[in-house]
């Protein structure tokens, strides 16, 4: 194994320990009230950066994945009872269809034309919500989650561990989809896609499983929210700012590496949450837009190529 | 069939009502240096298109060591052993030098190791001192020459240069020309589209000449070079 891989693994143990320990050592559930959205942020960026970033296929419809998978938990846990972890797989294997779906009507077609055409899937999946009793149509449902287990102390302290363990699980994927063949074939599709055809790749194959593997993330991120919200309506579930953040997320931290949706997430998302707080939830919207603009003008590689450029430098 | 390699049996491809190919029927030997020549739009880049994939021949067929490939998409022409230099360099961006040669390794089936591999077509082709360097930072003779590593590092059956030489200097051509000899010498069977003359005129055992999407002449450099409609399309009446 090399090197690198070895301290990801590490890094991955010592993340998971603490989130099993922390919420046992800092008494406020407050703090995993607001971690675990960031920790959503974090699975969000990192799925949509699968096939938006690695690819180069811009995807407005990221909300659209999400909803699906709030609300198939939402409903197979209200109605079926299945225990939490088969409602998260299932929220996935939801998102990885949707996301072929939407690949075999939409890649054929590039540019401004495929983002527009994902737009229209959460249009299209949010009016489905809205006209199914069975999901409580536009009033909503509620929904009461499980109790936490013996290991965790609370329901926020709970809700925010297995955020932790998706967003692990989605940035190991991210990881081994860059490093692997796969990501070597979506970064080639991405430079030019004829040339790639032609040195080998399939192409449309290989975009398919990005859809697929993006929009199982995607989904899988939205799988817990009914439990931490415990009440789902369709204007959040689908809501645009989650397609926004989708994408400026990875845009700010860079899309080069797996690194960069995680790093615009942590920071964007916490600035949004301190702001919710301290100043107005309305104005962190407004942030997001400023530093979008500020990146796309000034560091369109994101934090990540900004920082890449400066050891570049920093070297003799 | 064993004596020819790739066939094109009455292919055309029109795009609208604008013919821009055919029907054309032409052969390529294992191992032969075709050149193909042509004023612009004379459908040279289609014929290699269609050879390739990148386009259906809307009549006719592709064959390629006796199986016919009409139909099978570009990705699996390029696994058979069917491969191309792009007119303009198309560098994978955002990749190494060596990355960009590990991406059809890890598609088309080569023995041993695909980094070795991807090493030794680099120095082959003068290109060893620049493995680790991001492919944006080439110049335009090392995308040249970039552009035939990609082309070659899967071990093609046939090479398809499309304008490998353009816009560089006489001693540039020469070193881009002792590659393709160089590989032909291994027994790859090259074609060779060019506007450099005095290159082509070199390089190809045999040269076909297109005219408005149609087959107008075909010999060898000296034929070519006295052929009537060659000069008439060059040089006019």
């Amino acid at each position: 194994m090399r090197k690198n891989s070895i301290l990801f693994l590490a890094g991955i143990v010592i993340i998971l320990a603490l989130g099993f320990l922390l919420p046992w050592t800092i008494r406020n559930p407050f703090y995993f009230f607001v971690g675990y959205v960031v920790l959503q942020y974090v699975t969000i960026a990192t799925g949509w950066n699968i096939l938006g970033g690695y690819a180069g296929y811009i995807n407005f419809g990221a909300a659209g994945f999400f909803g699906a998978g709030v609300y198939l938990a939402a409903f197979l846990y209200t109605t079926l009872g299945l225990p939490l972890p088969l409602c998260i797989l299932s929220a996935a294997v939801l998102g990885a269809i949707l996301g072929v779906l939407m690949g075999y009507l939409t890649l054929r077609i590039q540019g401004v034309y495929f983002a527009i055409a994902t737009l229209g899937l959460v249009i299209v999946l949010e009016t489905i919500v809205h006209n199914i009793s069975a999901l409580g149509g536009a009033s909503g449902m509620a929904v009461y989650g499980p109790r936490p287990p013996g290991w965790s102390p609370g329901p926020s302290q709970y809700n925010f561990t297995v955020m932790l363990m998706i967003a692990v699980a989605s940035v190991a994927l991210a990881r081994f989809v860059e490093i692997s063949w796969i990501g070597r074939g979506l970064r080639a599709v991405r430079a030019s896609e004829d040339a790639a055809e032609c040195s080998g790749v399939p192409t449309l194959r290989l975009k398919l499983l990005a859809c697929a593997l993006s929009g199982a993330v995607l989904a899988a991120a939205g799988s817990p929210y009914p439990f931490y919200t415990s009440y789902v309506e369709p204007v959040t579930a689908f809501s645009l700012i989650i397609g926004l953040n989708a994408i400026a997320m990875p845009l700010i931290g860079g899309t080069k590496s797996w690194a960069g949706p995680v790093l615009g997430a942590l920071l964007l998302a916490s600035v949004q949450q301190i702001a919710t707080v301290t100043i107005s939830s309305e104005l962190n919207i407004l942030f997001v837009g400023l530093v979008l603009i500020a990146f796309v003008a000034f560091a369109p590689g994101g934090l990540a190529d900004l920082f890449s450029r400066k050891q570049g430098r920093a070297k003799p | 069939m064993n004596d020819i390699v790739l066939s094109m049996k009455a292919v055309e491809k029109a795009f609208g009502a604008f013919r821009a190919l055919g029907p054309v029927d032409l052969d390529l030997r294992p191992g032969e240096r075709l050149g193909i020549i042509g004023p612009n739009g004379s459908g040279k880049t289609t014929l290699i298109n269609c050879i390739t994939g990148v386009y259906r021949p809307d009549k006719g067929s592709v064959h390629f060591e006796g199986r016919d490939i009409s139909h099978i998409e570009a990705h699996k022409r390029a696994r058979l052993g069917i491969s191309r230099s792009f007119q303009i360099p198309r560098p994978f961006a955002g990749m190494t030098v060596l990355e960009n040669l590990l991406v059809p390794l890890d598609y088309c089936h080569v023995d041993g190791s695909k980094e070795e591999r991807a090493r030794a077509v680099l120095t082959s082709v003068g290109l060893a001192g620049r493995i680790s360097h991001p492919s944006e930072s080439l110049s335009q003779l090392e995308l040249r020459k970039l552009e035939l590593a990609r082309a070659l590092v899967g071990n093609p059956k046939v090479l398809i240069a499309d304008e490998a030489m353009a816009g560089l200097s006489g001693e540039e051509i020469d070193e881009v020309l002792s590659i393709l000899f160089a590989l032909n010498r291994s027994g790859v069977a090259v074609i060779m589209i060019e506007h450099i003359m005095h290159a082509v005129m070199r390089f190809s055992e045999r040269i076909v000449c297109f005219e408005t999407g149609r087959l107008i002449a075909s010999g060898t450099s000296a034929e070519i070079a006295e052929n009537p409609l060659v000069q008439k399309v060059y040089f006019g009446e």
